[in-house]
């Protein structure tokens, strides 16, 4: 990924036979499930340090989507540029009996236009976790010098619940890392039965 | 005591084997207190105990608490999800048995467990959660020097269909060793964690 601007519009063919969902598509990214094929760019959406290598990265893709149907309690999800189709990040959902959630979102160093694609994600998938997928709570941890991802949260309707001092290291000290949340306040007020006359 | 590596007054720490498995099964079906669990009492198989001890790998460390001269387990002191890039990680214990509880061997199990934490590992920061209801385990965590770093919020279904909030908690190496010259000698104090410290638990504190 080049240091041009994303650009926005239409999706383009990216080879990977599957579009961004329709549901989970802004300007300029949208989010589809993950194929054995993008284990080579695992630097890309790898949330973990140090990189992968595409073999293990292509073990970890398998592994981690052995259970179909949407019942797997983590959901990983590649960020995908609409105008390019190449995958600029990585978004996964950590599900917990159904009800919280914690999401780690990666987005390349190196992606053009990085903080909008970090709010973009977040506006997107937030509302969808609490208001289709049905969760009570949608959490992400960030670490407080992380400006854009911050405000990509508070954009996305997220505030600070935790703050564990001294958490991550950087060069020169430490920081704090924060959790945002997200409740869903209809959570377990929209049971009904439905009329089936 | 057998493989002992933390010992204190009354207790010591020692590595958790599958030998264990029975006997937190036995305390998942014997548990008189509710409030404790987050997801309620569920009886728990050896099976299930085995297959997680065997299981733990380096980014956990799990110690049976185990009594001076006794080497049975009465519960489990854990710290989980060790980041050494960032000496970081999650600590939890709890007692298996009412009996033993409200005796101050909790403080105790987590003196130790802190010691462990920040002198052999090396951490610098250690968080804890607890469920909000799990009163006991909040006032246990802030005697050892806890600080309150927020709330989690609905985070818990618990016992009788109640949404809770989690508390989360957190330590620095200068807060512990802050703690530590404060301390006074240990006596019963009467605030112990409490509850089965199972493969997730947050209950404990």
């Amino acid at each position: 990924m080049g240091k041009h601007e994303l650009t926005g519009g239409e999706m383009v063919e990216d080879g990977s036979g599957l579009p961004p969902a329709i549901y989970l598509r802004g300007k300029l990214v949208g989010l589809r499930a993950p194929l054995r094929a993008d284990a080579g760019d695992a630097s890309v959406w790898y949330e973990g340090d140090p990189p992968l290598l595409p073999e293990a990265a292509e073990s970890l893709l398998a592994a981690g989507e052995r259970i179909p149907w949407g019942n797997n309690p983590t959901i990983r999800l590649m960020i995908v540029a609409l105008a390019s189709g190449e995958i600029v990040g990585g978004l996964i959902v950590h599900r917990s009996a159904s009800r919280t959630s914690q999401l780690a979102l990666t987005v390349g160093e190196r992606v053009p236009q990085r903080a909008q694609v970090q709010a973009e994600v977040l506006r997107l998938a937030v509302p969808w976790l609490l208001n289709e997928v049905g969760l009570m709570t949608v959490t992400i941890r960030i670490p407080a010098d992380e400006t854009s991802m911050l405000t990509a949260a508070e954009g996305a309707g997220m505030h600070t619940a935790v703050r564990l001092r001294e958490y991550v290291v950087r060069p020169g000290g430490r920081v704090n890392l924060l959790t945002m949340e997200r409740v869903n306040e209809d959570w377990g007020r929209r049971w009904r039965r439905h009329d089936h006359a | 005591m057998r493989d002992a590596v933390k010992v204190g007054p009354r207790l010591y720490l020692r590595r958790l084997t599958e030998e264990d498995a029975s006997t937190l099964a036995e305390a998942s079906h014997l548990e008189d207190e509710t409030g404790l669990h987050e997801d309620g009492r569920i009886p728990m198989s050896v099976l299930s105990f085995e297959a997680w001890i065997r299981g733990l790998d380096a980014s956990s460390t799990v110690f049976a608490i185990s009594r001076r001269g006794d080497g049975g387990c009465i519960g489990t002191a854990s710290i989980r999800n060790i980041d050494r890039v960032n000496g970081t990680a999650e600590t939890g214990s709890g007692l298996l048995r009412r009996e033993d509880r409200g005796k101050g061997l909790g403080t105790e199990a987590k003196q130790l467990l802190l010691e462990f934490a920040f002198g052999e590992l090396g951490l610098h920061v250690l968080s804890s959660t607890v469920f909000e209801g799990n009163v006991r385990s909040a006032r246990a965590l802030r005697k050892q020097g806890y600080r309150l770093a927020g709330r989690l919020t609905a985070n818990v279904l618990a016992a009788g269909g109640v949404i809770g909030d989690t508390l989360v908690f957190d330590i620095t190496r200068g807060d512990w060793e802050h703690a530590r010259q404060e301390a006074r000698p240990a006596e019963p104090s009467g605030h112990d964690g409490a509850g089965l410290a199972g493969p997730d638990d947050q209950a404990s504190g």
